[in-house]
């Protein structure tokens, strides 16, 4: 496949080749991620209808796209909200770990907000630059792949409540980090 | 930094989607996409990308009689570095040389490690197209491969011709590719291969109902199937004229490997090729055309039902299919799998009717 890096920089400028080629590439990776985050509560047809949306959404903010980036920081992070929004909209339970909610990437992925969700990314990739490479690496795993906090544990090498207290704690610092640029998404 | 965390963690469960689950999700998001956006060039692309020519370039008698794979072995080749190369498609049709449209695809850059005709492209190749304003002057277009710095690579024209191309991902495989020396003059066909798949373009002019037609077919086949290439011939559906033609239909017989063309008179007329049958897209409006299919079991029992003109039909058997086309409509919706009309004209996404039919019927 090629690289991430140059599918973006096609997306960005349009093409609808490179929309089908990123779908091929990463549909499972999203797929992947929509079913951490639901915690395997969807249906296959619920994690695909997701999985679309958030690939459509990927077309519509294209030009927002930083193919520095590559695709899946936003790819895992639409992924995520996909899912929240699911919930949201269904009224159905809320996936059992409070933590995710806690801290909000974006709110509405189906709202022009889905458009800043760039630069809160950009923000966000600079203050985790404030966290250890360990933490930041916890932070990542849980908000970004959906991982259950026993699952980075055994990952880890930690116990599940060092999980959970590394990720307090990095949320407490990034919501900082955040608050002080002026970012009001936490 | 997000680059290096998503270098080195991947998603837990991540896995390859099926084939028949990507294109799902596919359809989905391109739908939306067409329905939020009048992008022709993007309907375009995607028109092109998952069908190839067929019953639009299907326009028309082309016959290209006793056409045969092996014979078409010696064109010439490129090799993609001995990569199975994945087809990414363009095509053009022309309808009385007023109308050409020509996908603008890219090449893989793999295509590049070697020089051909004395020329070392560097660089990403792009297919380009002429300028709409040569293209209704001259009632054909040229095809162009330009380097990245818009180089001229390859030139075709006045021809219609289609350009695969594929992207290297898998296998051990030669893919031939010869746009450069193609010459529709002299040839009526081209093909190359690859990873277990036989592509074979077919372009060529004929007379029907009046109307002379150029056309392009593209056809794709599983070589593992064993489908052979035999001859071509179908009929432009009258509506494709903007004039009614009633008896411009044809039948299919499909079997899980081959379609068979007949003409009214039962005369086969038609390629055996696979379970592929994949259709493209007519300038012009002619898009739009739904087909009215008549289906008779192997129980002598009859369904009617009313297609966009088909996609892709696929890995099942049947006894027969009647088509007639009809009215212009429901343009987006040709990307999708097989769609059906209900009575009022409202469509009706028909999911179900690959297993319908495969239950219902017996192998050729």
């Amino acid at each position: 496949m090629e690289k991430e890096e140059r599918l973006a920089e096609k997306l960005k400028k349009g093409s609808a080749a490179a929309l089908e080629k990123i779908i091929d590439g990463y549909s499972g990776y999203v797929c992947a991620v929509i079913r951490n985050f639901s915690r395997e509560s969807l249906s296959e047809n619920d994690i695909d209808e997701l999985c679309s949306d958030v690939f459509f959404a990927l077309w519509q903010h294209r030009e927002g796209l930083d193919p520095k980036s590559g695709l899946r920081p936003y790819l895992s992070a639409a992924a995520r909200n996909a899912v929240k929004n699911r919930f949201r909209r269904s009224k159905a339970q809320m996936l059992s770990d409070n933590d995710i909610s806690e801290f909000e990437i974006a709110d509405d992925f189906e709202t022009a907000e889905q458009a800043e969700l760039n630069e809160l990314m950009s923000f966000l990739e600079d203050g985790l630059l404030e966290l250890s490479q360990r933490d930041r690496e916890i932070f990542m795993l849980f908000y970004f792949y959906g991982e259950k906090a026993s699952e980075i544990a055994v990952k880890t090498n930690l116990s599940e409540s060092s999980v959970r207290s590394v990720l307090s704690r990095a949320r407490a610092r990034l919501r900082e980090y955040l608050t002080k640029r002026g970012c009001d998404y936490v | 930094m997000f680059k290096e965390f998503f270098k080195k963690y991947e998603p837990k469960g991540i896995e390859k989607l099926s084939k028949a689950r990507r294109k799902k999700i596919k359809t989905a998001v391109f739908s939306r996409i067409n329905e939020t956006e009048n992008n022709d060039e993007l309907v375009s692309a995607r028109r092109f990308k998952l069908k190839p020519a067929f019953i639009a370039a299907a326009a028309a008698v082309l016959t290209v009689t006793g056409v045969t794979v092996g014979a078409l072995s010696s064109a010439p080749e490129v090799k993609l570095n001995g990569d199975y190369i994945e087809p990414y498609y363009n095509v053009y049709i022309d309808v009385d040389g007023s109308t050409v449209e020509i996908l603008t695809v890219e090449l893989p850059s793999e295509m590049l490690g070697e020089e051909k005709n004395g020329m070392t492209p560097t660089g990403e190749l792009k297919l380009g197209r002429s300028d709409i304003g040569d293209i209704s002057n001259e009632g054909y277009s040229g095809i162009w491969l330009i380097d990245e710095n818009g180089n001229e690579y390859c030139k075709i024209n006045n021809k219609l011709v289609n350009v695969k191309v594929t992207l290297p991902n898998k296998g051990n495989h030669t893919c031939t590719f010869n746009p450069c020396n193609y010459n529709p003059d002299n040839h009526d066909s081209f093909h190359f291969s690859g990873g277990g798949y036989e592509y074979l373009f077919l372009t060529g002019k004929t007379e029907v109902c009046g109307h002379t037609l150029k056309t392009y077919c593209d056809f794709e086949y599983d070589r593992e199937v064993g489908a052979t290439v035999e001859f071509i011939a179908v009929q432009l559906p009258s509506e494709a004229l903007g004039e009614p033609v009633p008896d411009c239909y044809y039948h299919w017989i499909i079997s899980h490997a081959k379609l068979k063309f007949f003409d009214e008179d039962g005369k086969r007329i038609t390629p055996v090729f696979t379970n592929w049958l994949n259709n493209r897209t007519f300038p012009n409006g002619v898009n739009d055309l739904l087909i009215d299919i008549k289906i008779t079991y192997s129980d002598g029992s009859v369904e009617n039902m009313r297609l966009e003109p088909i996609n892709k039909l696929e890995g099942f058997n049947y006894d027969e299919i009647e088509l007639k086309y009809l009215s212009a409509k429901y343009e987006n919706m040709l990307d999708t799998d097989l769609w059906a009309f209900d009575e009022n004209g409202d469509p009706i996404y028909y999911a179900d009717i690959q297993s319908k039919l495969k239950d219902n019927l017996t192998a050729d």
